[in-house]
């Protein structure tokens, strides 16, 4: 018997905001505290507390510096970052294609069917 | 009345469809390649009176390679590889500029590294043909390996293959459209030979046009994406 794709789902990536964080820095070499405070919508401190967890995890790497006379903090993407975003967005497919194919046999209808850009 | 169910932010189909358009987001945001295909327009435009006229004396039967003099080292000579060097720079800068004002990090470096490899092999076939007249004059030639060979050793040919790159790196459809096109009208514009001492022309007005008209083109389609996102 196979396992479950939820069984796959990584607690510290299967959240919005870890997810976006995750798939905005996968997109550039590296990203500004600013950038994704104002993308992702967030306050400074939900984010910072969203860049504490995933650092800790080992998914991203924290860099302050000052360019001039302004503060900077950047944030990249690590190897086991780029894996983690990557298995999350397998799963989460799996996850889908799993329950259209519920939804399907059933003969329901497909609640808040999107359709959803790749982000590989 | 009829409610819609509102997706969880834990629901994979609502996760999936916002972390999409985030990174739908993010490539847009990234996109500057109207830029350097302005700054390659107006290198184009440059190159066409100083190749034509700074070409210094030139015995005709030992015509070189790409347009060039091959008897002597005419400062028109110099004009492609330094052009080509000041532009990737004034490039650099531009996305170095962007780079901290949008508090992005673009992945840009393979494109500049790519373009000023090609430049600079493009200076030494140069160098190499002005000083062994005749070397390798068997790849002026029409086959596939002639073409191939001019296409990346002449100024043209390296700069669009470094844009088929750029193209790559910022997933630009319409920068792969130019570029084609841009290749395109180089490869064309190659194969038609004329003895006027108008003969640049043609081949000025449509590869610098490509160049100029893309980055119009682009830049503004930059800004109605920006200005429709804000």
């Amino acid at each position: 018997m196979t396992e479950h794709p939820t069984n796959s789902l990584d607690d510290v990536v299967h959240q919005r905001v870890r997810l976006g964080i995750l798939a905005v820095a996968k997109e550039a070499r590296r990203v500004e505290f600013t950038f994704l405070r104002s993308t992702l919508g967030l306050t400074a401190g939900n984010l910072s507390q969203h860049l504490g967890v995933l650092e800790k995890a080992g998914l991203v790497t924290i860099d302050k510096g000052y360019e001039g006379k302004r503060a900077r903090t950047w944030v990249q993407l690590t190897k086991a970052g780029k894996k983690a975003l990557h298995d999350e967005i397998t799963t989460l497919r799996t996850l889908i294609h799993q329950l259209e194919g519920l939804e399907e046999r059933d003969g329901g209808v497909n609640p808040g069917s999107t359709a959803a850009p790749s982000p590989g | 009345m009829a409610t819609q169910p509102v997706p969880s932010s834990s629901d994979p189909r609502h996760l999936l469809a916002t972390t999409g358009a985030l990174v739908q987001r993010v490539r847009r945001e990234q996109r500057g390649a109207w830029f350097p295909l302005l700054v390659f327009a107006a290198v184009r435009f440059a190159a066409a009176p100083i190749v034509e006229y700074g070409q210094g004396p030139c015995d005709a039967a030992n015509g070189g390679l790409g347009g060039l003099c091959v008897n002597s080292l005419p400062p028109a000579m110099w004009y492609w590889p330094v052009a080509l060097l000041l532009a990737y720079v004034a490039i650099s800068w531009f996305y170095l500029r962007r780079s901290a004002k949008l508090g992005l990090g673009t992945r840009i470096q393979p494109y500049l590294v790519l373009g000023v490899a090609l430049a600079l092999l493009m200076a030494a076939d140069q160098a190499w043909t002005a000083a062994h007249p005749g070397f390798l004059a068997e790849l002026d030639g029409t086959g596939p390996i002639s073409v191939f060979a001019r296409t990346v050793l002449s100024p043209a040919g390296t700069i669009g293959l470094a844009l088929l790159l750029l193209a790559r790196i910022e997933r630009s459809w319409p920068l792969l459209a130019v570029t084609c096109g841009y290749l395109l009208a180089m490869l064309s514009s190659d194969s038609r030979p004329d003895p006027s001492p108008w003969s640049f022309l043609p081949s000025l007005l449509l590869e610098g046009g490509v160049l100029l008209v893309g980055g119009v083109v682009l830049a503004l389609l930059h800004r109605a994406q920006g200005r429709s996102a804000g």
